[in-house]
């Protein structure tokens, strides 16, 4: 966990959750471990943020009010701007047909709820280009 | 009836004489079409009867009259119009000619035989004809005409009267009983025709109704099944977001990301965590057992290593040997090929499933994990434990769901009562099954029989040796 703590301290991220308990305990974590993080509650709150703060990373929920994550995605990925920005799914709907279609619609992973500290934390290394190459 | 019937129809619809042999396509109907068969043949017959019988006769006393050539050639257009749908046009025409003969040669006629032999043959003539009704009333007709004969005509006395009109009764008697009879029998045809017409659409309306019933079940079954995997999907989603605040948090706390902790609240926040996955878990079989029942768990096909499979178990399970005093080991079979194919997360279910078990029944001694080849279609995965055993009578039921050995081993050992529910389920579903044997506190032997299927290449590459 150490060397988490030094991997993703200079990363900025962005949560995208409707849900206060999931916004917290994901952004509690990774604070911890050093990262800049910013909170949006949906999807459209979410795409007036990437433009100020310009994140490394975001993790998003799926099922929001107004533009829901599906819908994210998708404006993420058509916005030249952020079309390879890691996006991870980090979500409550755990079938396996979900997961299928998450990664189709271009999250570039998809993780579900409960997650455990390390799971998520050992996902951001992965995702994110500069800390995938190191390792 | 039965040679007319076995004639193509197309040669029937040919013009020309085969036209005129047969009463006419246009005449519908068994009964029309016989009666008009009938008066055609009679008709032709006092034609030709006419034609070479009457100038012989004549030629003796005097020469052929206009009389009986007109005669003759009405006959012959009657015969042709009774070819036709107009055949019954020709049957009226007939018995009214007949009767008016009768009436116009009566007075002077005097072969009274022949006279009152027609009289009688025009009462059967109509009977043959017409209906019911109307042969009654030429019957009634020709009876009186009988009666007033004696007035008429000289030659007829009383005695050929009694006798002619006895005649008459008996043959219009007779003949309306046959006619009554036939008609009766008629009717009843036609009521048990029209009860078996009845009763089939009465048949076909049950039909269309239980296929109309069978349908909308269907539509009911699958609109039920698809509300269930809704119910499903949403049961999970709403059951894991809180879980993932209670486990997080812990988590969180344990991290150290809220500051330190004193021993004795680390103590207390593993057992809430300890709770927390074991909850996770029974709602994950809860929802597997559901998906499983409501056959929305699909199963992949894709190629894994069984060693790889059996050590990611083992790991997972490794904090548990590490509280007991038992030996775990592990045994792959080298003739077991490197790669299978199949659900490799339902199989690693499966072994986590019978290992934790076996880490839970078992308190001293050893564990053995086996993965080997059975012969060229199976694999087997064991788990051979020295615990406590299953008695015979448990046997039966332990891989029912909800069953434990007894409820007082539920208390001791928690779980479920899913976990073989849900392995034999796996099993079966992937086309293999499960089997135990057991002594009572010398331990137990669950296999797990899978078919052992190949990837491609691989299987391509085995032919190939």
């Amino acid at each position: 966990m150490s060397s988490a703590n030094s991997k993703i301290s200079h990363l900025t991220i962005l949560i995208v959750d409707d849900e206060p308990d999931s916004v917290a305990v994901a952004s509690d974590l990774l604070a911890f471990y050093g990262a800049e993080v910013h909170t949006a509650l949906d999807g459209r709150h979410a795409m007036e943020m990437l433009e100020k703060i310009k994140p490394d990373l975001v993790l998003s929920d799926l099922s929001m009010p107004k533009v829901d994550g599906w819908e994210l995605i998708e404006m993420i990925r058509r916005n030249p701007a952020t079309a390879h920005l890691p996006v991870i799914a980090l979500t409550a709907n755990a079938l396996p047909k979900d997961k299928e279609r998450g990664l189709a619609a271009g999250f570039t992973s998809y993780l579900t709820k409960p997650i455990k500290a390390l799971t998520l934390l050992d996902d951001i290394m992965q995702r994110v280009p500069s800390l995938a190459a190191d390792s | 009836m039965a040679a007319e019937s076995a004639y193509p129809l197309a040669e029937r619809k040919k013009p020309g004489l085969v036209g005129l042999v047969e009463p006419s396509a246009a005449v519908v109907g068994i009964e029309p079409r016989r009666q008009a068969r009938l008066l055609s043949s009679l008709l032709l017959s006092i034609v030709v009867l006419s034609v070479v019988v009457l100038p012989i006769i004549h030629l003796t006393a005097e020469p052929v009259g206009l009389v009986p050539l007109i005669t003759v050639g009405v006959l012959a257009a009657v015969y042709v119009i009774s070819r036709t749908q107009y055949f019954k046009f020709a049957a009226i025409f007939t018995v009214f000619t007949f009767t008016v003969a009768d009436l116009l040669i009566l007075p002077t006629f005097d072969d009274v035989t022949l006279l009152l032999a027609f009289l009688v043959i025009s009462v059967l003539l109509s009977s043959v004809l017409f209906s019911l009704r109307t042969t009654a009333l030429v019957g009634l007709l020709h009876f009186l005409l009988v009666l007033a004969l004696p007035t008429l005509n000289a030659a007829v006395t009383w005695i050929h009267v009694i006798y002619t009109a006895t005649l008459i009764l008996t043959v219009t008697v007779l003949v309306l009983v046959s006619m009554r009879h036939r008609d009766g029998i008629e009717r009843e045809r036609r009521a048990q025709l029209a009860a078996a017409l009845a009763h089939e659409e009465q048949a076909n309306e049950a039909l269309t109704d239980s296929i109309r019933e069978a349908r909308e079940a269907r539509a009911k079954a699958e609109e039920a099944n698809r509300l269930k995997s809704e119910f499903l999907a949403n049961m999970s989603h709403e059951l894991r977001t809180p879980m993932n605040a209670i486990l997080g948090y812990a988590e969180n706390l344990m991290v150290g990301v809220y500051g330190d902790l004193s021993l004795d609240q680390r103590d207390k926040l593993e057992r809430i965590q300890m709770n927390g996955d074991s909850l996770l878990l029974l709602i994950k079989d809860i929802l597997d057992m559901a998906k499983i029942e409501a056959e929305h768990l699909e199963l992949s096909q894709s190629p894994f290593s069984p060693s790889l499979l059996a050590e990611v178990v083992a790991a997972q399970v490794e904090s548990l040997s590490r509280q007991k005093p038992i030996t775990f080991s592990m045994h792959i079979d080298p003739d077991l090929p490197p790669v299978l194919l199949g659900d490799s997360a339902r199989i690693e279910q499966i072994a986590r499933n019978l290992l934790s078990n076996a880490f839970k029944f078992t308190h001293q001694g050893t564990i053995e994990m086996r993965i080997e080849r059975e012969n060229d279609a199976v694999w087997a995965l064991s788990v051979i434990d020295s615990g406590i055993g299953i008695p015979p009578e448990a046997l039966e039921y332990i891989f029912e769901e909800f069953r434990q050995v007894d409820s007082s081993s539920k208390r001791a050992y928690g779980g479920t009562g899913l976990g073989l529910a849900i392995t034999r389920k796996l099993a079966r579903m992937m086309g293999g099954d499960v089997t135990v044997t057991s002594t009572v506190s010398q331990g137990s032997t669950f296999t797990v029989l899978l078919p052992l299927l190949l990837p491609e290449a691989a299987s391509q590459g085995g032919n190939a040796e």
